[in-house]
């Protein structure tokens, strides 16, 4: 009887370990060429390295087929699912020429790439991505994923309607968006930022360079922008409808237009970066880092 | 995207096609990868034919990046995309030609190295300044037939096409181009 | 052939342009001939250093922005949907009988409205304002934000029609956030209808309702890969 409960139990697990398939894979890729990876679940890992081939380790559902084509200039991958309308999760550990332009897209299969210095253009509805080094583009895109970038990718696009994002590195030209998520930025030099969120939260905590521009907006969520003793910048703020928190000069914010909202226009260490604040609703504080 | 599509699309250049269609379907920011990644080939171009002119340069760039969104449903991908650029960047100069005269080319004069890309450049790359300097100072005709031709690689007939001359006129200018060259680069 | 005759001909001989009629006495008279050898080389020289250029030069690094900016402010990004371009082809028919139902700015709003109850006054269009501006008033606006509600209706439908692709978890989401981005820009539109000549304000929801045509659209891609 026990042996009997025993033997149910391993047929009741959801990916039985003899119904998936584990398969190796090596396709010549020139260091930069271009990768197109599909897998809607199930979760997809790439690494860059130093050599002219991409290696992918699958463990594919039962039925599943994995394909891959392509020349050394530029091939793909994706994975074909015996059941479309339920596909089984895909585990994809990838290899790829370090300098290549990749390219990702997954349903709820989560991303994460790790010292890839070409371009990535990262792709999921409800998965997240993780980038880790320092593409010389970045553009990742998320529906509900939130998505977190360690490094300083020269060039950045990243969005998220729900999900939030996180960016601890720096970066010449970043522009951040979502509805509801939070964006978090902290680490090092920026150049030129645009961030911008529906109600999302909004933390900064890096460095202004001096001739950068910033651009904050907001409708709801706050806005806190913390910034190193002796920074050179301009601010401008203006808020419809909330208030504005000005701890790094005696500057006071200013009622704005008939009695409502306020307005704030100030500079710190002689002005440079320029730095536009705009709110609705959401409130907006002004601080040195610690 | 059914498994025969992805198969047939395997092929073919992996990013572009997806780029361009989102551009065409009013993407901006897939527009601006593709000018990430066409920028410097159509503005070398574009540097040029004005004639070595940074200011005339961009703004011929843009111009061509400009209406390059606007007719972007016109690319049926029958072509490379940076083919189809490139005959945008000639016929934009030459429309830009027909309505203001202030763009007609200069002719660069041969000592005046500030105008040109990397004038402060180090001086490793000599030998490639005095021939962008050289390039810069030909007549206008002479200097299109030869940067189309022996810098861009393209054919006889295809310049006279574009440039609405017979393929006689393109080889005469040609051999003008090489002539002045030669003098002026062993001087 | 004589050295008079050669010499007008070395160019197309280095050039691979001679038939191979002449290309052969050519490059004999060339092989004895110094001043023709020397104009070869010299030739030669030339197109090595016309292919040796670089093939890209970085522009100026604010280039792209005064072209973004243009195009951003363009009509046509916002006219760009309901055109037949290759993405729209399978939607044609429906997509023509969403911009004739959504022609009227009334019926527009209303679908904005609808869960809400309330219809802000709509004023009417003003002048269109040259790229690269923000709109100077609110009429002139008002053209911009009739385009924005036009796009946003299509893309919503064709959203619609892609809904089975989609978890129920992710259109949940995805209907919470432009609910979200929908509020913002009534309170921004009720506000703007009490302060009409606010700037500030009128950028806030051209930036919302650009939010909410890049949800939609990003939204339709994302399905059409799945």
């Amino acid at each position: 009887m026990r042996a009997g409960v025993l033997l149910l139990a391993l047929f009741a697990v959801a990916t039985p370990a003899w119904a998936q398939k584990k398969i190796e894979r090596k396709q010549a890729l020139g260091m930069e060429g271009a990768f197109r990876i599909h897998n809607m679940v199930g979760s997809v890992i790439v690494h860059g390295w130093n050599k002219d081939t991409v290696l992918v380790r699958a463990t594919l559902g039962e039925g599943d087929e994995f394909h891959m084509g392509g020349g050394y200039t530029g091939a793909k991958m994706f994975i074909e699912s015996s059941n479309e309308r339920n596909p089984k999760p895909t585990r994809l550990e990838i290899w790829v020429p370090a300098r290549i332009r990749l390219w990702v897209k997954t349903a709820t299969a989560n991303i994460d790439v790790t010292g890839v210095t070409g371009g990535l253009d990262l792709y999921t509805v409800s998965g997240t991505i993780d980038v880790t080094g320092s593409p010389r583009e970045l553009n990742a895109e998320a529906i509900d994923g939130d998505i977190h970038v360690t490094g300083s990718p020269p060039w950045v696009r990243v969005k998220s309607a729900t999900g939030a994002i996180t960016f601890r590195g720096s970066s010449a030209d970043a522009a951040l968006s979502t509805v509801s998520g939070a964006i978090k930025i902290e680490g090092g030099l920026f150049e030129r930022a645009r961030i911008e969120t529906v109600t999302g939260n909004i933390t900064f905590a890096g460095q202004l360079d001096r001739s950068g521009v910033f651009d904050f907006d907001t409708h709801a969520g706050t806005v806190d922008i913390a910034v190193p003793d002796k920074t050179n910048a301009s601010f401008a703020v203006v808020t419809i409808a909330g208030k504005i928190d000005n701890r790094v000069s005696r500057t006071r914010a200013l009622a704005g237009r008939f009695g409502r909202g306020q307005e704030l226009t100030t500079e710190t260490g002689g002005g440079g970066a320029k730095v536009n604040v705009r709110t609705f609703k959401g409130g907006v504080t002004i601080r040195q880092s610690p | 995207m059914t498994r025969v599509a992805l198969v047939a699309d395997i092929a073919r250049t992996p990013e572009g096609p997806d780029a361009i269609k989102r551009a065409q379907a009013g993407d901006v920011n897939a527009f601006e990868q593709l000018y990430r990644e066409h920028s410097g080939r159509t503005y070398a171009l574009c540097l040029r034919l004005v004639g070595g002119d940074a200011n005339d340069a961009t703004e011929l760039l843009q111009d061509v990046f400009i209406r390059a969104w606007r007719k972007l449903d016109t690319f049926r991908g029958d072509s490379a995309f940076s083919s189809w650029l490139h005959r945008l960047t000639v016929n934009t100069l030459l429309e830009n030609a027909r309505t203001d005269s202030r763009r007609t080319a200069r002719v660069l004069p041969m000592d005046d190295t500030s105008r040109l890309p990397g004038a402060a450049r180090a001086s490793g790359i000599e030998l490639k300044m005095d021939m962008e300097k050289a390039i810069a100072s030909l007549p206008r005709g002479a200097r299109l037939a030869f940067v189309l031709h022996d810098v861009e690689g393209y054919q006889h007939q295809e310049i006279a096409a574009q440039l609405n001359v017979s393929v006689g006129t393109v080889k005469a200018q040609l051999h003008r181009a090489r002539r002045l060259l030669r003098e002026r680069l062993e001087k | 052939m004589t050295h008079d005759v050669i010499k007008h001909l070395v160019e197309d001989y280095v050039t691979g342009e001679l038939t191979e009629d002449a290309r052969v006495p050519v490059a004999e008279h060339i092989a004895g001939c110094e001043l023709c050898s020397a104009e070869v080389e010299s030739i030669k020289e030339i197109l090595a250093r016309a292919s040796a250029l670089p093939t890209s030069i970085d522009p100026p690094a604010d280039a792209w922005s005064h072209i973004r900016q243009t195009i951003e402010h363009d009509a046509i990004v916002l006219k760009r949907a309901p055109s037949a371009g290759i993405w729209w082809r399978p939607f044609t028919v429906a997509a023509a009988v969403l911009v004739v139902a959504a022609v009227s700015s009334s019926a527009t709003y209303l679908y904005v409205m609808r869960d809400r109850g309330q219809v802000a006054a709509s004023p009417n269009a003003g002048a269109m304002r040259s790229p690269g501006e923000t709109p100077a008033s609110l009429a002139a606006f008002t053209v911009e934000e009739n385009n924005y509600l036009r796009t946003a209706s299509i893309l919503q439908e064709l959203l619609d029609s892609q809904q089975g692709q989609l978890a129920p978890e992710t259109i949940a989401q995805l209907k919470a956030s432009l609910r979200t981005i929908d509020e913002a820009i009534l309170e921004a539109r009720n506000a703007l209808a009490r302060d009409p000549a606010n700037r500030v304000l009128i950028e806030m929801l051209s930036a919302s309702y650009r939010q909410k045509v890049d949800l939609l659209r990003r939204s339709t891609e994302m399905t059409r890969g799945s």
